[in-house]
């Protein structure tokens, strides 16, 4: 993108942290070069932005590393949650059988309902209709 | 790209395939982007908190956080971009966690541009290390935008869109950070005197 500039003699003061930074595309830079050579303002300008970019990048160097074991930290933090999502894995998998299992037992419980005698209550329900005995017919005989 | 005074050049390729291989599984990749990249990354968190150890902390939980979603990272910002992006999301995470002021930006912005531009701007008359304990007496804010811009030198698109601000606040937050520094000298000055 290029940054405007209507003037050439306007101050350009804005574009000088893009044109330290070399941030700026080759015709604005090149603009921006011709106008520092003309006006005093604007050098003045830069060099307090270049006051800015060198304590900057002296407070940065001078920072110090984090520690050489950092990783180790990381792997154990990664590990861990692996074992977490594992465990939490075989959680739902062992509930999900269970409730297989379970819903799988569902229609035997109710057949196995059916089949039971109904207790006879006098008053609140009919007797239990009775199992007509098989006739030994043989003994006739 | 900015490649800043830390991170070594790369292509858009290798960090692409970086990425593949981490979203892959291959832990040597993420030592590699680790290597690459740590010096860059501590260095940004230290201007959010001084605290090197919880700096230290929010950088591990950046790597995790890389770990889990290399498989995102499409390209469409340079991998350093990408990588701060993600930090800061962590330091704010955590800074909130452990109930750490996090600078109130509007407010920040409200003061400083308050301020008048001195007419005798002397800064580079100034020697480098007081410039330097100067630049650590600024908010984390105004650190935080200038080490952006002029030590990892991304665009200010770039800085827009980790920061999640308009370019033009961008702008005026640098703006705002040297008026910051220059008025911290002021103050070293009349102590002095």
């Amino acid at each position: 993108m290029m940054p405007r500039m209507s003037q050439k003699n306007q101050h350009i003061s804005d574009l000088l942290p893009a044109y330290l930074n070399g941030r700026l595309d080759a015709a604005s830079a090149e603009r921006v070069r011709e106008h520092l050579e003309t006006c005093g303002d604007c050098r003045h300008e830069l060099s307090a932005w270049e006051a800015v970019i060198n304590a900057t990048r002296l407070a940065s160097a001078s920072m110090s590393a984090p520690s050489p074991m950092l990783m180790n930290a990381v792997w154990a933090k990664i590990d861990a949650q692996d074992k977490a999502i594992a465990q939490q894995k075989s959680i739902k998998r062992v509930a999900y059988h269970l409730w297989l299992v379970f819903t799988r037992q569902i229609p035997l419980i109710h057949k196995d309902r059916a089949r039971k005698p109904r207790t006879f209550m006098p008053g609140r329900n009919r007797p239990p209709p009775q199992r007509k005995q098989p006739t030994d017919n043989s003994s006739q005989w | 790209m900015g490649m800043g005074m830390y991170a070594q050049p790369v292509t858009a390729v290798d960090e692409r395939q970086i990425t593949r291989r981490i979203a892959a599984g291959d832990r040597e990749a993420l030592g590699e982007l680790y290597a690459r990249y740590q010096r860059a990354l501590f260095n940004y968190l230290l201007q959010l908190t001084p605290d090197y150890g919880l700096a230290e902390e929010i950088l591990q939980d950046t790597l995790v956080a890389v770990w889990k979603s290399a498989h995102r990272f499409e390209g469409r910002s340079s991998l350093q971009t990408w990588l701060i992006g993600i930090a800061r999301r962590q330091a704010h995470n955590t800074l909130r966690q452990h109930k750490l002021p996090i600078a109130d930006e509007t407010e920040m912005e409200r003061l400083v541009a308050t301020e008048p531009e001195p007419e005798a701007f002397t800064l580079a008359s100034i020697v480098r290390d007081e410039l330097a304990e100067a630049f650590r007496q600024l908010a984390p804010l105004h650190r935080e935008a200038l080490v952006l811009i002029f030590v990892h030198e991304l665009s200010y698109q770039e800085t827009a869109t980790i920061l999640d601000v308009p370019v033009g606040t961008v702008k005026s937050r640098i703006c705002n950070a040297r008026r910051a520094l220059r008025a911290v000298l002021d103050a070293r000055e009349e102590a002095r005197q």
